[in-house]
């Protein structure tokens, strides 16, 4: 009974919230550096958890692992839906290949400093790779809500900048799932006892098959004409079946339904009406998320809180450091003069980056996480929070008059 | 003969709207797409497709039902009937009804109109 | 064609996937998401199909529950069965609120001689007709031991009861389907949720009965006369006060229906459930009250108290398919079809006289009304539907009777098979027949063509 008030409980509190959130918070010149983005959720989460409040205790999160399994596959399949070959060929190819390029680098540069930071901790830890390669791959990820907001209060002028940094942060976004599913097929799931006891390069290939074959069904479903409810319906049966299925193989149901929304996305004219349906609950489903992965949070100790800060910093620096050696070069455009800070504008983690938090608490870490992973989601959700905070003075920076 | 004219929020209703008109033998409309003046100033906030948000703008846009009616009891009739296949516009928020006089009609009348 | 391709590659990775990892789906994690998942799909592709061959799709969302059960293809376990019961409690909920909805005082009272005549003639004469069937064949059933006179009226009876229950989330499904309105459906769906009600206060009076004449005392059932109405209307009760909290919201919220109404629906079942425990331990008298009958005083009340109809039926209508295919797929597998082997002779003599009685009765109560012969025979073919309430109470027989109970247990279930196959079929012909049925490629509520 505890159980299910305490899920009915989050349900409500996300209802409600997602219509309060996503605002800047203060009208006056001061206050326009402090939006709700829906992050702040990540601390109502730790407050409703087995910290404090005592609401959402470990019987409760167990059980909610199911409707998580699901909330990431209708994440992945929303992620893949942009993914429509006409609208990113409207980006120069060049432009892939900076931003490719912007991201190895990042990938490079947080691995390394991570590295450094976490073997003087942690020498022979045998999850110090594990532990690295996560922190850098979530580096990648890039929230969009702040920079929405920030748009919305810059000048006219500046949409542009602002539809460029959207569209560097979406396609990390994307990289970063597929890195993530890649790094899960390197480590047998959490759960234990299940999950193909195969070859990562083979479990990847699982993926890719699995994510395509849900892609062709969706494909071949919707090709009858609809009403609302059986859209519904099959989206949800489908993700449910997909999520279930990636659990059962041990693979990522994130990546295998981004893959099967690029299929729809590319070959059926109904994409734009699954999109819609997927947005509805965008709002509620991400704070949900929040919340679990705050109530997920053991802090534990003050190095937790250290480590988050120097991921925060190591992940900015490069972020500037590679923003201007690679971006500037691609959006040098008299339109945009201070293409060289555009690292600066994307600091923000949240999004994508929280998903692939709860992603990592369910898939890896699992419920009694060993000491090294609970203190790298600890670190991750901290940073998630750290960086929401910091992320308009970047945008400040990026958009500031030369 | 009356001009109705049903701004609605949600086109998810679309179709169900224009069943139950065809039903009580409403004999044509059309469908306008519209975009609220809120709607149109306030720009989408990403979360996980910001990329369709910068191309496509991820909000749906409005429907405008627009169909002439030469009855007065047809037309109550269509009042209640859309009124009920939205599951009660005002319970709902889902969107304008109005209708107007209609003085003069040229063409081919409001049988074929939107056809 | 594009249904049946994609429902077998489901069902062949369904069967990869189980014969893979056989022991992994006792883990509620994948119960409840790839076995939810495969339900869902593999019911609803089913029911488009039989839909296509112009039978409801509720037979369909039906037979993939019997096909993937445990009796033939085994993809579903008991357990995992088990596992998605709480679908059940919160699509009865729905079921009950929308078959409330349905119901509108004006054309009731309009009908209220042909609906009384109904009320009163066919639980009458089906009652009658399957009571003397049992008395004189229950001593050739099976291999039922010999009966005292006394227990074999009582169990004559409770069978006889259990005859009158229709099912009212197969007559709705139906009507929905269908998109049927009008005098015809409404006062089928009318009678058939009343009489079900009729079923359940009858058949909790006939156990006490049956448990005095086991213990050879007289009967004591003063208290039940009294408890019977006081169940009864402090549901009603409770359905008015859920009626009015309801359509305070929809003034002052009015936003996530769907939301609120399973919210609703989880709290009714549960709150029933602690009251009916909390009333057996304060005041040592167990009352029952009945979730089914408080949501559908809620749902009656909504339409004609409050006038907030509307608003709720478009919610059920939006949300209703997920939940309707999956409350069918699992009544599929819950049909014995062991049973039905076991006992098809005196299943099908059973259901027959069930039948006729039924026709008898509509027949007879109609030729009073001057109705048309084709009239009569429609309101016969509606009342076929049998399951639900019927599997429930049936399930208390061989509790009660360990000696005989069994066999009489699997008898109905055989007879719930027959039923619940026939009934929607014959039901759906019938609203064709009646021109009620708007549109003959229908579609579910929410549905397109």
């Amino acid at each position: 009974m505890k159980t299910i008030a305490g899920i009915l409980f989050l349900a409500i509190l996300a209802l409600a919230g997602h219509r309060k959130s996503f605002v800047k918070l203060l009208p006056s010149r001061a206050g326009r550096f402090f939006f709700l983005t829906g992050t702040e959720f990540l601390l109502v989460g730790y407050l409703l958890g087995d910290s404090f409040l005592g609401v959402l205790d470990p019987a409760t999160l167990e059980r909610a692992r199911p409707f998580l399994i699901v909330g990431l596959g209708w994440i992945g399949l929303l992620a893949g839906i942009q993914l429509e070959g006409k609208a990113l060929r409207m980006f120069g190819r060049a432009s892939y290949l900076w931003i490719l390029l912007y991201g190895c680098f990042l990938l490079l540069f947080v691995s390394a400093g991570l590295h450094a930071l976490l073997r003087v901790w942690f020498p022979a830890d045998p999850h110090l790779g594990l532990a690295v390669s996560v922190l850098a791959v979530t580096a990648l990820c890039t929230g969009q809500t702040s920079m929405a907001l920030w748009m919305q209060q810059a000048s006219k002028q500046k949409r542009p900048l602002g539809i460029v940094l959207q569209f560097v942060a979406s396609i990390n976004d994307v990289i970063a799932i597929v890195l993530f599913g890649v790094l899960i097929g390197f480590h047998q799931p959490a759960g234990g006892g299940f999950g193909l006891s195969l070859p990562p390069l083979e479990k990847l290939a699982f993926s890719l098959l699995l994510g395509t074959l849900m892609g062709l069904l969706l494909l071949m479903l919707f090709r009858a004409r609809l009403g609302e409810a059986d859209k519904v319906l099959i989206v949800i049966g489908l993700v449910l079946f997909g999520g279930g299925a990636a659990y059962l193989l041990g693979v990522s149901p994130l990546l295998i339904h981004l893959i099967a929304g690029a299929v729809l996305a590319n070959f059926s004219l109904k994409s734009d009406e699954t999109f819609h349906l997927l947005m509805r609950i965008e709002r509620p489903l991400y704070l949900i998320f929040l919340m679990i992965a705050g109530a997920y949070l053991r802090i534990g100790a003050p190095l937790a809180v250290l480590l988050a800060l120097a991921y925060v910093a190591i992940r900015a620096l490069s972020q500037g450091a590679a923003g201007a050696m690679f971006l500037g070069r691609v959006f040098r455009d008299p339109a945009y003069p201070r293409a060289h800070a555009l690292g600066w504008g994307l600091t923000s983690q949240a999004g994508i980056g929280a998903a692939l938090a709860v992603h990592f608490h369910l898939w890896i870490a699992g419920p009694s996480p060993p000491l090294l992973l609970n203190m790298t989601f600890s670190v991750l959700l901290l940073a998630i929070l750290f960086n929401e905070v910091l992320s308009p003075f970047g945008l400040a920076y990026v958009t500031k008059e030369t | 003969m009356w001009a109705l004219v049903y701004i609605l929020n949600e086109d998810r209703y679309l179709t169900e709207v224009l069943e139950a008109l065809l039903e009580i033998g409403v004999p044509g409309a059309s469908i306008l797409d519209s975009v609220g003046m809120l709607q149109f100033l306030s720009q989408e906030i990403p979360i996980f497709a910001g990329f369709r948000s910068i191309l496509k703008g991820s909000k749906p846009y409005n429907k405008i039902i627009l169909s002439v009616i030469r009855d007065q009891e047809l037309l109550q009739q269509a009042l209640a009937t859309i009124d009920l296949t939205v599951g009660g516009i005002e319970n709902g928020k889902r969107g304008i009804l109005f209708t107007l006089p209609v003085e003069h009609l040229i063409g081919p009348g409001p049988e074929t109109l939107g056809d | 064609m594009t249904h049946l391709f994609v429902l077998s590659v489901l069902v062949l990775l369904q069967g990869l996937l189980l014969k893979a990892f056989p022991h992994a789906f006792s883990l509620t994690e994948v119960q409840l998401t790839l076995n939810f998942g495969f339900l869902l799909l593999a019911a609803y592709l089913f029911g488009e199909w039989t839909a296509r061959i112009r039978l409801p799709r509720l037979t369909g969302y039906l037979f993939a529950g019997i096909l993937l059960g445990p009796d033939v293809l085994g993809y579903f376990s008991p357990e995992s069965v088990a596992s998605l019961r709480f679908i059940d409690e919160l699509a009865l909920a729905f079921i009950a609120l929308s078959a409330g909805l349905e119901l509108r005082t004006q054309n009731l009272k309009r009908q209220w001689r042909l609906l009384s005549g109904l009320i009163v003639v066919v639980p009458l004469t089906v009652f009658c007709a399957i009571f003397a069937f049992l008395y004189f064949a229950l001593p050739r059933v099976g291999s039922l031991p010999a009966l005292p006179a006394a227990q074999k009226i009582v169990l004559a009876a409770l069978l006889g009861t259990l005859a009158i229950a229709r099912s009212p989330s197969s007559t709705l499904a139906v009507i929905k389907e269908c998109r049927a309105a009008g005098d015809f459906s409404e006062s089928v769906l009318c009678v058939t949720v009343v009489m079900d009600i009729l079923v359940i206060m009858l058949f909790s009076l006939f156990l006490a009965l049956a448990g005095a004449a086991e213990a050879g005392v007289p009967a004591h059932t003063g208290g039940l006369w009294l408890r019977i109405p006081a169940e009864f209307f402090l549901s009603l009760l409770l359905g008015l006060f859920l009626a009015w909290f309801m359509s305070g919201y929809v003034t002052v919220i009015r936003r996530e229906g769907i939301f609120f109404l399973l919210c609703v629906a989880f709290l009714v079942t549960r709150l029933s459930q602690a009251l009916s425990e909390q009333s057996a331990i304060m005041a040592g008298l167990p009352l029952h009250l009945e979730p089914l009958l408080i949501c559908m005083s809620a749902g009656f009340f909504l339409r004609n108290l409050f006038g907030k109809g509307a608003f709720y039926e478009t919610t059920i209508n939006r949300s209703f398919l997920p939940i309707f295919v999956v409350f069918f797929a699992l009544a599929g597998t819950d049909l014995d079809l062991d049973a039905l082997r076991a006992m098809w002779k005196v299943a099908i003599l059973y259901a027959g006289i069930r039948i006729a009685g039924v026709f008898i009765a509509c027949h007879s109560v109609l030729a009073l009304l001057r109705a048309p012969f084709k009239t009569r025979n429609l309101y016969g073919m509606s009342f076929i539907t049998q399951a639900g309430v019927s599997i429930g109470l049936a399930g208390l027989i061989p509790r009660r009777f360990p000696e005989g109970g069994e066999i009489l247990f699997t008898l109905l279930l055989a007879v719930i098979v027959i039923n619940q196959i026939i009934g929607p079929i014959a039901f759906k012909f019938a609203l064709e027949q009646s021109g009620e049925a708007r549109g003959t490629a229908q579609k579910l509520p929410g549905g397109g063509r």
